[in-house]
C-alpha cells in the first residue's frame, strides 16, 4: 500500500511529461479531418506550408489541395491527364510553389501565394516515353527532379531550370538502372541520394550527385540486414535518415564512419585473413576508394539502428525539425507517432482507419497531414490548437464607423483545460505579422470566442484577417477569413464659402476615396435621399463626382519636373460652385466612393447662402469712383487755394498803406 | 430755473477773458514787448471720428476711430476778431469684417478703410485783447473725404470721393500765459507770437458725389462728429 502511495504520483507525471518536454512546433493535438474528395495515395507540402496537395486514387488523377491559410475554404482540386499518378513531391520552381505529380507522365503544378487561398495553374504534363514515376525528390539548388521509375527500375532525372522539362538529358548515364527495385528516395545531403528498395529485403543505394552529369551509384555496406521492404525513409539532410519498413520497424540509417578498410589486424594488412578482404585488385591494396559492397568490405559504410516498431501497415516517416531540435512522425494502421530523433515517441494519435500517406509542413508551422485510407478524408494534426471561424458577420462594411463581429472556436482535442491567447492580425501571414488588431484575449477549450472588429482599424480594400491562438509552448494556431472595406468615413472638414453668386465647398482629402461625391439642394436633405439640383449652367449637378486634385508638380525627379509621373493628392478637396442665386440657401453633403464604386457615409448636411460680400462699399452699393471732374469737386478746393496764396499779398499790401 | 445758472455764467466767462488779459496789459507795457504780424496759422491735432454712416457702422462698427489732422490756415485779420481761412488735411485707417449682403452674416474676411479727410474752413474767434489767454472759435466750411476699401491679404478694393460741408467750434487756450518771456523770444526768434492748445468739436456731412454730372448722395457717406485736440500755431 505504501508503495502504492508512490506510484500513483509517479505514473501521473509520466502521464504529464511527455507533453511537457514537447518542443514547440510538434504536434500536439488531435487530429481535425479534412474531406478532400477521395482516398489519398500521396500527400506533399509546399516550401511555404501553404499548399496541402493530396493524390485522389481517382482514375483519370485528380489532385485536391488546401490552402494552409484558410483550412475552411476547403479543398480544391485539379484534374490531370496522366494515365496513372501515384508520387507527389513540392518544391520552389522560380519564385513559385511547385507541386509535381509523378506517374506515367510528369505534372507540374504551380501555385501562386500572392492570393488566398493559391492560384494553381498547371503546366503541360511531361511524357516520359515509357515507365512509371513512384517517387519524387525534389533538388532544389538545382532545379532538377529526381524520380524512381519503378516500371524500368531506374532513376530519372528532370531538369526544370529551362523553360522546357528535359528528361534525362543531362548525359548518357540518364536514366540510372538500379540494381533492385526500388520504392523511395530521399537527399542524404545535398549531393547523395538514398535509394530504398526491396530485394528480397531492405536494399539500399546511394547516388553521388556532386557531378549530376555522371552519377555514381554506389551499394554500400550496411550492419544489418531487415527482411521488410521499405514504405517510407525520412532524412535530416545532413547525412542522417530513418526508414520505416512495411513490418513497422523504424530504423535509423547513417553513415557509419569506417573507411572501408579491412584492417583486421596491422597497418598495411591486406593479408585476406579475414572474410570479407576487400582486396579488389593487386596486392597492396587496401585503400577503399571504390567501396563494393558485393566484394565485401568487412567494415559497413551504413549503420542501421531498430528504434521502434510502429503499428503496421506501416505507411510512412518523415524527419523535421522544430525549435532547433529535429524529430519524425511515422504512421502505421491508424496511429501517427510523433518521436524524437531516437525514435521514443513523444505524442501518439489515432486517426478514423487505415493510414495511407504522410506529410508536413516545416517544423515551425507545426501541421503533419496525414491521409485516411478509405473515407476520404486528410487528417490536420496541429502543434497549436485547432481555429474554426464560425461566423463573420458583416463580410462587407461600406463605413468605417461600423464593425464586424467575428465568433470563433478553439479546440485542443483530448486536453480540454488547456488554453490559448488569442490575437488577429490584418495581413498577416500563416506565420504571422500583419497589423494587430485591439481584441485579444484567452480562449478555453471549445469556447466560442466573439470578438468586435471596428471598422476604423479594418484597412480598406478586399483584406484577410488571421485568427490566431497560441498554447503554452507558444505554437499558434490560425484561421482567417477576408473582409471587404471600402475604408471610408465621412469626410472631415466639410465647410463651406459664400461669395458672390457662388460657393466654395472645401473637405479633407482622406486618401483613401478614389472620387468624391458632392450633393447640392436648395433644400435640406436626409443620408437617403439623392438630391438632382444643377447650378444654373448645368455644369454642376447633383450628385457630382470630384476627382481629387493632386498637388501639381510633382517634382519627383530634377528641378521643374511636371511629369506628373508620381502624383500627390492634395490634403483638401474643393469645389467651386458657381451660378448660383444669391440670397437662396443652398444645401450641401460630401461622400467618399470607393474603387468598387461604392459610397461611404455622408456628411452631415451643410448650408449657406450665396451672397455678395464685402466691407462697407459693398453694403451700400457703393462702386467708388471720383468725382473729380465736376466743378464742384475741383473748384473748391481750388478757389481755397487761390486765398490761400492771395491772400497774404493783400495782407501785406495793406499793412504796407498802414 | 434757467435764469440762475445763466447769471452765474456770463460774468464767470468775462472774468476769464478779461482778467489775464489786464495782466497780459500790465506786463506787456512793463516790457514794452510788440509783437509780430499774424500772417499765418498751423496746427496738428488729434482726436476721434464717430462717422455715422449705418454701413460703415456694421462693417467697422460704432466706435469713435482715431484721427490725426494737420491744418495751415490764413490769417486775414486778427484784432478783436481773429479770422482765419483754414485747410485741414486729416487721416484714419481701421479695420472691420467682412458682411455678406444677403444674409448679413458676418465674414471672416477682413477689410480695411482709409479716409483722407480734407476740409476749407472759414474760422472766426473772440480774440478781444491782446495775449487773451482762450480764444473761442467757431466756423463752418466745406469737407470732403478721399476714401478707399480694400480687402485685406489681396482682393477687391474700392475707392472714391465724398464732399459736403462741416461746422465746428471750440476754444484755444494761450500758452503765451504761463511762459511769457519765453514766447516773447520764441516770437522775436521764429514769427510764432501765439501758441494755443486747441478742443474742438466738429460735426461734417459729407455724403455728396458727381456722378454723371448729377450730384447724388447715394452710397457711403463720411459725416459724423469729431472731437479734436491740438496745438496750434500762429505766426
Amino acid at each position: 500500500m505504501r508503495r502504492l502511495r508512490f506510484v500513483v504520483p509517479i505514473l501521473a507525471l509520466a502521464a504529464v511529461l511527455p507533453l511537457s518536454l514537447l518542443n514547440a512546433g510538434l504536434p500536439e493535438y488531435d487530429a481535425t479531418e479534412i474531406a478532400v474528395g477521395d482516398d489519398p495515395l500521396a500527400v506533399t507540402v509546399t516550401p511555404d506550408d501553404r499548399v496541402v496537395a493530396t493524390l485522389l486514387g481517382t482514375d483519370p488523377a485528380v489532385l485536391s489541395w488546401l490552402d494552409s491559410a484558410d483550412f475552411s475554404a476547403g479543398p480544391s482540386t485539379i484534374g490531370l491527364d496522366g494515365d496513372v499518378a501515384g508520387s507527389l513531391a513540392a518544391g520552389t520552381l522560380g519564385g513559385e510553389q511547385v507541386v509535381f505529380v509523378g506517374g506515367s507522365q510528369l505534372d507540374v503544378v504551380r501555385f501562386d501565394p500572392s492570393t488566398t487561398p493559391a492560384t494553381p495553374s498547371v503546366d503541360g504534363p511531361t511524357g516520359i516515353v515509357s515507365g512509371r514515376l513512384d517517387a519524387l525528390a525534389w533538388h532544389a539548388s538545382t532545379g532538377a527532379l529526381y524520380a524512381i521509375d519503378g516500371e524500368g527500375q531506374s532513376l530519372r532525372h528532370f531538369d526544370l531550370s529551362g523553360d522546357e522539362v528535359a528528361v534525362d538529358a543531362l548525359s548518357d548515364d540518364w536514366p540510372l538502372a538500379l540494381p533492385f527495385a526500388a520504392t523511395n528516395l530521399a537527399f542524404l545531403d545535398d549531393d547523395t541520394l538514398l535509394i530504398a528498395g526491396d530485394d528480397d529485403g531492405l536494399a539500399l543505394a546511394t547516388v553521388d550527385l556532386a557531378a549530376p552529369a555522371a552519377p555514381s551509384l554506389q551499394l554500400p555496406t550496411v550492419d544489418a540486414t531487415p527482411a521488410a521492404a521499405p514504405v517510407g525513409i525520412a532524412s535530416d539532410g545532413l547525412g542522417e535518415a530513418w526508414l520505416l519498413l512495411d513490418d513497422g520497424q523504424l530504423w535509423s540509417v547513417a553513415d557509419s564512419g569506417a573507411t572501408g578498410d579491412d584492417d583486421d589486424s596491422a597497418a598495411g594488412d591486406d593479408d585476406d585473413s579475414a572474410i570479407a578482404d576487400d582486396d579488389d585488385s593487386a596486392v597492396g591494396d587496401d585503400d577503399d576508394s571504390a567501396l563494393d559492397v558485393a566484394r565485401g568490405d568487412d567494415a559497413a559504410d551504413f549503420a542501421l539502428v531498430l528504434l521502434a516498431t510502429e503499428q503496421s501497415p506501416a505507411a510512412g516517416v518523415l524527419h523535421r525539425v522544430a525549435d532547433s531540435a529535429g524529430f519524425l512522425v511515422t504512421a502505421g494502421s491508424n496511429q501517427v507517432v510523433a518521436r524524437d530523433e531516437d525514435g521514443v515517441p513523444t505524442a501518439t494519435f489515432s486517426v478514423s482507419t487505415e493510414v495511407t500517406a504522410l506529410a508536413a509542413s516545416s517544423g515551425d508551422d507545426g501541421f503533419v497531414y496525414v491521409g485516411i485510407g478509405g473515407t476520404g478524408q486528410l487528417a490536420v494534426l496541429s502543434a497549436g490548437p485547432w481555429i474554426t471561424i464560425d461566423s463573420v458577420t458583416p463580410l462587407e462594411i461600406s463605413d468605417v464607423s461600423e464593425s464586424i463581429t467575428v465568433d470563433f472556436t478553439v479546440t485542443f482535442g483530448a486536453q480540454s483545460d488547456a488554453t490559448c491567447d488569442y490575437s488577429l492580425s490584418v495581413d498577416a501571414t500563416i506565420g504571422g505579422g500583419g497589423t494587430p488588431l485591439t481584441p485579444t484575449g484567452t480562449a478555453t477549450d471549445g469556447e466560442t470566442v466573439q470578438v468586435v472588429l471596428s471598422g476604423e482599424e479594418l484597412p480598406a480594400g478586399e483584406r484577410r484577417v488571421f485568427v490566431f491562438c497560441a498554447d503554452d509552448d507558444g505554437d499558434a494556431g490560425r484561421a482567417s477569413f477576408e473582409y471587404s472595406s471600402t475604408g471610408l468615413a465621412a469626410p472631415d472638414g466639410l465647410s463651406l464659402d459664400a461669395d458672390d453668386g457662388q460657393i466654395t465647398v472645401s473637405w479633407d482629402d482622406d486618401g483613401i476615396a478614389d472620387t468624391y461625391v458632392l450633393y447640392l439642394s436648395d433644400d435640406d436633405f436626409d443620408d437617403d435621399e439623392s438630391p438632382t439640383l444643377c447650378n444654373s449652367d448645368s455644369t454642376i449637378c447633383s450628385p457630382y463626382t470630384v476627382v481629387p486634385g493632386s498637388t501639381g508638380d510633382d517634382d519627383d525627379s530634377s528641378a521643374d519636373d511636371d511629369d506628373d509621373s508620381a502624383e500627390e493628392r492634395s490634403d483638401e478637396v474643393t469645389v467651386v460652385v458657381t451660378g448660383l442665386t444669391n440670397g437662396t440657401r443652398y444645401w450641401f453633403a460630401v461622400a467618399g466612393r470607393g474603387s468598387d464604386g461604392a459610397d461611404g457615409p455622408r456628411t452631415s448636411t451643410l448650408s449657406a447662402v450665396p451672397s455678395a460680400r464685402g466691407g462697407a462699399a459693398v453694403l451700400a452699393g457703393d462702386t467708388g469712383g471720383c468725382s473729380c471732374n465736376s466743378s464742384i469737386a475741383t473748384g473748391v478746393p481750388a478757389g481755397v487755394l487761390f486765398l490761400l496764396a492771395v491772400g497774404p499779398l493783400l495782407r501785406r499790401r495793406r499793412g504796407a498803406r498802414s | 430755473m434757467m435764469r440762475r445758472p445763466f447769471l452765474l455764467v456770463v460774468p464767470l466767462l468775462a472774468a476769464l477773458l478779461m482778467a489775464p488779459a489786464a495782466a497780459s496789459a500790465q506786463v506787456s507795457q512793463e516790457s514794452e514787448f510788440r509783437e509780430s504780424p499774424k500772417w499765418f496759422s498751423t496746427g496738428l491735432s488729434f482726436g476721434a471720428v464717430f462717422l455715422n454712416d449705418s454701413n460703415i457702422q456694421a462693417t467697422y462698427g460704432s466706435q469713435g476711430r482715431f484721427m490725426t489732422k494737420l491744418h495751415f490756415g490764413f490769417v486775414p485779420w486778427s484784432k478783436y476778431v481773429h479770422i482765419e481761412l483754414d485747410a485741414g488735411l486729416g487721416f484714419l485707417q481701421f479695420t472691420g469684417t467682412q458682411t455678406f449682403v444677403d444674409s448679413g452674416d458676418v465674414s471672416s474676411d477682413k477689410v480695411m478703410m482709409t479716409i483722407f479727410p480734407v476740409t476749407v474752413d472759414l474760422l472766426v474767434g473772440i480774440d478781444l485783447v491782446d495775449e487773451q489767454p482762450v480764444v473761442p472759435y467757431g466756423g463752418i466750411g466745406l469737407a470732403m473725404a478721399f476714401w478707399r476699401e480694400h480687402e485685406t491679404g489681396g482682393g477687391d478694393k474700392w475707392n472714391g470721393d465724398r464732399f459736403g460741408f462741416n461746422t465746428f467750434f471750440g476754444a484755444a487756450f494761450l500758452l503765451d500765459v504761463i511762459e511769457r518771456s519765453r514766447s516773447h523770444q520764441l516770437d522775436e526768434a521764429t514769427g510764432i507770437n501765439d501758441a494755443y492748445i486747441t478742443i474742438e468739436g466738429r460735426w461734417a456731412d459729407v455724403k455728396y458725389q458727381v456722378r454723371d454730372g448729377a450730384t447724388t448722395s447715394d452710397g457711403l457717406g463720411f459725416g459724423g462728429w469729431s472731437v479734436t485736440g491740438g496745438l496750434k500755431l500762429v505766426f
